[in-house]
């Protein structure tokens, strides 16, 4: 049986030493059954406390979390029956693995056959068997990050809540738990929220991704869209790498906009949604992702920079380049044979291709 | 729309917490706070009015005022030889490469104090340096006198340096020796580098080990009572003659209050100003620790010279006391006996059992207590957790003298009374010697990720177990630690308990301290030796329900 989770109106203020701190603020947000959303965001931006509000560790100041139908607000956190794995995974250490993952089926007073067989599948299910027997500490990173899981899995939650569960692993080791958790996930179809840091995991795993910036949701979509199209300059700056020009709104027709920039100007669409927040002679904002840039020769269609840094990374080649309004450009060329190798001091036309420059408001 | 979302909500704590604070605030009330009321009454209350007469009329007697500058005299004599040593021992410890058989010997020399009856040392001090001591028979020294400032300073001292060796011992463990590495490879000498970092990174530690010493040398009762007779009176001894032998409560009273203010001032120092300069030394996770550096050949040659002589002469004193016990007369008729034990299990048979009661009831009922108010003093929901903490440290703050009068004071007369019951021993057993328990449970509490708690919430567990299934493991090595403690003070004090025993319930120490006043010094001794296996005994047990009750409790305990 899965779920949706509705977040509304969901408000969190800490008070410490007479100074209030708004931690959440206001978030409004719908988590589909079966999918799994990662909240995204710097640290500080409140999305581990989203995540304790519904878990029901922390009350929050203001607003309701729904389960389903069920307003789970008022309800404590030991009867709210959702999974939630820990940043350091708080197994208990002086208990053995076994003991872990059959704590919450003994709160349940379920037979010890029936503990026994389902501690087992657990076990199988996160691929960790004969190690029932070992303590905590006993047991390396990656291992006790599935003991984590297998403990919140058995219990059968209606949702599963992960904090940054990966965090505390090695590099390789957290893009392979990443994929598995995934499809864990999706095996299982349970509703998951997934809190990280890290944007690649976000990107990696999630259905939407949900950008928290100050307490506030920046944006919500699907790890496409929102590189695609980011909603707002945080998030485009947030999400991969980002240049960000400020122009001139010249002129708006329709969909298109001119926005003039030391000299040149681009023609950007912009959509339907977004066209009344754009007034010509306001400033814009134009956002370009370095690997939609092509360098060349320079000519009037082209920015004119000079090459401050080349650095050579194998499957492709990191430009920083300067233009004349000394603005610093990241561009990204992916690797060709036969590719031209620019060098340091050398003048280089820059090339943005209309259909992959993002205006926004300042 | 967000009309109903308006209401504010607040984290509400649940009812059963709720009565468990309540109920120890009354407690606390009636067993800490009213007899020090009840105290303070007593000294600024007389003809009908506050007023200063009872404290004149005891201060202006010189014999008093000397008791005053005495104390203080002994306690900085004992807090600055009980660092140097306990110094000495802790260095030897942790900086010099000591044989494993060395450095075990010399932490079971450190626990003889801990868990022996307050008089041991003196009546070993006297055995070998008294009239007809042992040592001046030998040497043929006919007319020296151990008694006054000499002998209580010595017997203080091997009493109480263990406790600054334990202080100490954890301060330079947390000095990185990559601190004194970085001073060598500069060029420095062990010597120079132990001047220049090692010593002066100890200071907090040794200044907090100093107020230590000095707080319990000014509190001690049992020592000099034995050992300081007429011509070096102190300040607790002097409260409890005025009590005993001139009847005199009010003065009594008066003159133990007098001690509060320096026992005070001391608390305080160690509390706000040394506890805030203490760690920081501590470079948190240190790389690979390396080898001790010692302080270079001579200075650690000189160090381990003056640490043997001082452990040769506590095993010497403790083997005299052994031997005394089986001795006719010690120093007259050096015959083989076990009459002295006899006297031990038919005359002295009360006491023992007495004793042995109060303190099972007593770590019982202190060790809950204890786990109790380090659980509610972490608990961020409840109002008042500093004060709590502050009001459950207080009986054991305070000098034991001036608890005992209060106590007396208190349960004498007025809605309770007490005097003579077991109720009274017990209780002031708990309220004073719960606080190792409190502390120790606070601080584990601390160390503890609160997400531990909260994960076993999240799988379905309510708060009581929680707490039963995944808290009270945890802090099982804390818990055990304040019950050993329990059990060993409740089994050897005396400062507090000697105003509230009765015909009907008497203490081992009280029955020792009675033998050596009829100068009955083998009885003494044995005594002591029964009561020191008592202790080892418990000590014993309690490691083992621990250990059955809590099987991972010996297991490295850490959040992970």
């Amino acid at each position: 049986m899965t779920v949706p989770i509705y977040l509304k109106h969901l408000t969190k203020v800490f008070y410490s030493n007479g100074t209030a701190l708004k931690a959440v603020d206001d978030v409004n947000l719908q988590i589909e059954a079966g999918e799994l959303v990662t909240l995204l965001g710097p640290s500080g931006c409140g999305k581990t406390t989203i995540l304790r509000m519904i878990a029901g560790f922390e009350t929050p100041t203001e607003g309701q979390v729904f389960i389903g139908k069920r307003d789970v607000t008022d309800i404590v956190a030991n009867k709210r029956n959702i999974g939630y794995v820990f940043q350091n995974y708080a197994l208990f250490p002086h208990m053995t693995v076994f003991d872990n993952i059959a704590y919450g089926l003994k709160v349940r007073k379920l037979p010890a056959y029936e503990i026994k067989r389902r501690v087992t599948e657990a076990l199988q299910m996160v691929s960790l068997e004969g190690v029932e027997n070992r303590f905590p500490n006993q047991l390396s990173g990656g291992e006790q990050q599935r003991v984590a899981l297998a403990r919140v899995l058995v219990i059968k939650p209606q949702v599963l809540l992960m904090d940054e569960p990966l965090s505390n692993l090695d590099a390789k080791l957290r893009i392979y738990m990443r994929a598995e958790i995934r499809q864990l996930q999706k095996k299982l179809g349970i509703t998951c929220i997934y809190v990280t840091h890290d944007q690649k995991e976000a990107l990696a795993m999630a259905d939407r991704i949900a950008v928290l910036n100050e307490g506030k949701v920046e944006q919500v979509a699907t790890p496409f869209e929102l590189y695609a199209n980011p909603a707002s300059l945080f998030v485009a700056d947030f999400i991969g790498q980002a240049n960000i020009l400020k122009g001139k709104a010249s002129s708006i027709k329709g969909e298109l906009m001119d926005v003039l920039f030391h000299g040149v100007t681009f023609t950007v669409q912009i959509d339907a949604q977004r066209r009344f927040k754009f007034n010509v002679g306001d400033e814009v904002a134009l956002v370009v992702r370095p690997e939609s840039i092509k360098l060349g020769n320079v000519d009037n269609r082209s920015l004119k920079g000079k090459v401050v840094s080349a650095v050579f990374l194998g499957d492709e080649i990191e430009y920083a380049v300067e233009i004349t309004s000394g603005d610093l450009i990241r561009v990204t060329e992916p690797y060709r044979k036969d590719a031209h190798l620019y060098s340091e001091g050398e003048t280089v036309g820059l090339y943005l291709d209309p259909l992959d420059i993002k205006a926004l408001p300042v | 729309m967000r009309s109903f979302s308006k209401n504010k909500r607040r984290q509400k704590p649940d009812t059963a917490l709720v009565a468990l604070w309540l109920g120890i605030w009354i407690f606390l009330s009636v067993f800490v706070l009213y007899p020090l009321a009840r105290l303070i009454y007593v000294v600024f209350f007389s003809d009908g009015g506050v007023s200063l007469a009872v404290l004149n009329k005891v201060f202006s007697s010189w014999y008093n005022r000397k008791a005053f500058i005495n104390s203080l005299i002994l306690a900085s004599a004992v807090g600055i030889s009980g660092t140097a040593f306990g110094f000495l021992f802790a260095f030897s410890v942790t900086r010099i490469n000591l044989p494993k058989i060395v450095k075990w010997f010399i932490s079971a020399i450190i626990v003889l104090p801990f868990v022996s009856p307050p008089f041991t040392s003196s009546i070993a001090l006297t055995m070998v340096l008294g009239p007809n001591g042992l040592l001046l028979k030998l040497l043929h020294i006919p007319d020296f006198n151990i008694y006054g400032f000499l002998g209580t300073w010595i017997a203080e001292t091997l009493t109480y340096f263990p406790v600054a060796f334990l202080t100490l011992t954890a301060v330079l463990q947390a000095i990185d020796p990559n601190l004194e590495d970085a001073a060598m490879s500069m060029g420095s000498t062990a010597w120079h580098t132990f001047c220049t970092v090692t010593l002066p990174l100890s200071i907090p530690g040794l200044a907090n080990a100093f107020l230590l010493l000095f707080g319990s040398s000014l509190a001690d009762f049992a020592t000099p009572l034995v050992m300081a007779g007429h011509t070096f009176p102190v300040l607790p001894t002097q409260a409890y003659m005025q009590i005993t032998g001139m009847y005199d409560i009010q003065g009594g009273a008066a003159i133990s209050f007098v001690l509060l203010v320096p026992a005070l001032i001391v608390y305080l120092l160690q509390h706000y100003w040394v506890e805030g300069r203490y760690y920081v030394t501590v470079s948190g996770k240190a790389g690979a620790r390396s080898k001790p550096k010692g302080a270079g050949t001579i200075a650690e040659a000189v160090m381990l010279a003056v640490i043997s002589f001082i452990s040769l002469f506590i095993i010497f004193l403790y083997s005299i006391i052994f031997l005394g016990s089986l001795v006719k007369v010690w120093g007259v008729d050096n015959s083989f006996t076990l009459e002295n034990y006899m006297y031990v299990f038919t005359v002295g048979w009360k006491a023992v059992k007495d004793t042995v009661m109060i303190a099972l009831v007593s770590t019982g009922i202190g060790s809950v207590l204890g786990v109790a108010i380090g659980y509610l003093v972490n608990r961020k929901e409840l109002p008042g957790r500093k004060a709590l903490e502050f009001m459950s440290l207080l009986n054991y703050v305070l000098p034991g003298t001036v608890i005992g009068i209060a106590y007396a004071i208190a349960f004498s007369s007025g809605p309770i009374v007490l005097t003579g019951t077991m109720t009274i021993i017990v209780a002031l057993c708990v309220s004073r010697y719960d606080a190792t328990g409190i502390r120790a449970t606070t601080a584990t509490l601390k160390q503890i990720d609160p997400s531990l708690e909260e994960a076993s919430l999240n799988l379905g567990a309510s708060k009581l177990t929680t707490f039963r299934k995944v808290t009270v493991p945890l802090i099982a090595p804390a818990i055990a630690t304040g019950t050993r403690y329990l059990f060993v003070v409740s089994m050897t004090a005396i400062s507090a308990t000697i105003f509230l025993v009765s015909v009907r319930w008497s203490l081992l120490t009280v029955r020792i301290l009675e033998c050596i006043t009829e100068l009955l010094f083998a009885q003494a001794a044995a005594f002591s030796v029964v009561l020191v296996l008592i202790v080892a005994l418990a000590m014993w047990a309690i490691r083992l329900l621990f250990s059955m009750l809590y099987p991972n409790y010996f297991r490295e305990q850490r959040g992970i």
